[in-house]
């Protein structure tokens, strides 16, 4: 019964090996949005391309065109339920594409945008934001998450 | 070698062969995500804010007279901040009023002239302007009112003309 070692369990072990599986787009989150240390009733802002500020990195196998998304909260929230305003507006993203023919831009982070990409190429998506937290804020850590979705729309 | 075991070998690497196939045409990933944290820290106290509420406004006064308006009447300043702290609040009162052609004319103030007002205009609590520093306390909403009325006494010979100053306050926790 020589047949049954062939079949689709091994057949599927040996794909990594000989290199059948195409790499494909990636997106890597490298920081978070971080606000740090703020007071009440004084509105604090990350600018996108300070160290504070998230970055995603997305990488292409080949030459593509993408819409980036960022789904954004609204607020951050306390363990306790609590909730800090956060708003973003037009600059507080900001995409480089690094690489050959490097270029950057400022984008509102929230409409998508498309962009093309090569292989030999990076793109960084940085966002910054604003917190408004009101003059009887509650003393508290908030957080909450920031998801890029990255689509190839083919070129 | 059997017709079975022939058969089974030859779907077998049929089967390889497939399977090469299928691995030969996957297709790259089109879309993907990645999420990432945003967060902050609210520390400290609320900061304080101070707000012009009412001028103080004597109205016509005759030369060679003297004027005043009543406590509910008087320049009015709201201040914020942390309920229940403590706050230094200090005027800065002006000696007089300087109208047309710069000409002036006295205002004073006297240490039963400020009105710590809770609520306004129901209930006011006499404070001294004039004095360095009072030492008074933002409330549980984190709100402080306070006023201050004065006298102006125009001398005889006053030119006509709408005179005017600044009144300032300062606060600080």
């Amino acid at each position: 019964m020589v047949g049954v070692v062939l079949g689709p369990a091994a057949l599927a072990s040996q794909r990594p090996t000989r290199g059948f599986i195409i790499p494909g787009l990636a997106v890597t989150a490298r920081r978070g949005l971080s606000f740090g240390e703020i007071f009440r009733g004084m509105p604090s802002s990350v600018i996108p391309t300070s160290v504070n500020g998230a970055e995603f990195e997305i990488t292409v196998p080949d030459p593509s065109q993408l819409q980036v998304t960022l789904l954004l909260p609204g607020a951050l929230r306390s363990a306790g339920g609590e909730v800090l305003p956060l708003v973003f507006s037009w600059g507080d993203g900001f995409a480089v594409r690094e690489g050959p023919q490097a270029t950057s831009f400022p984008f509102n982070p929230n409409q998508p945008f498309v962009t093309t990409l090569d292989s030999d190429q990076r793109l960084l998506v940085q966002l910054g934001g604003t917190v408004l937290p009101g003059r009887f804020q509650p003393l508290a850590h908030y957080d909450a998450t920031v998801t890029v979705v990255v689509a190839d729309v083919g070129i | 070698m059997g017709r079975l075991t022939r058969a089974l070998a030859a779907g077998a690497v049929a089967a390889l062969f497939v399977g090469l196939i299928a691995a030969g045409s996957a297709q790259a990933q089109t879309s993907a995500t990645a999420s990432a944290t945003a967060s902050a820290t609210v520390v400290g106290i609320a900061p304080l804010t101070a707000t012009t509420l009412n001028d103080l406004d004597f109205g016509s006064v005759n030369a060679g007279a003297s004027g005043t308006v009543a406590d509910v009447d008087g320049a009015r300043f709201l201040i914020t901040g942390e309920p229940g702290l403590g706050v230094d609040v200090s005027f800065v009162l002006p000696g007089t009023l300087v109208g047309p052609a710069a000409a002036t004319i006295p205002i004073s103030f006297g240490p039963t002239d400020g009105c710590l007002w809770a609520p306004f205009p129901a209930s006011c609590t006499v404070i001294d302007p004039t004095a360095p520093t009072l030492a008074l306390a933002l409330d549980g909403s984190g709100l402080l009112e306070i006023g201050v009325i004065g006298t102006v006494t125009p001398p005889a010979a006053t030119v006509s003309g709408i005179y005017t100053g600044t009144i300032t306050v300062n606060v600080a926790y």
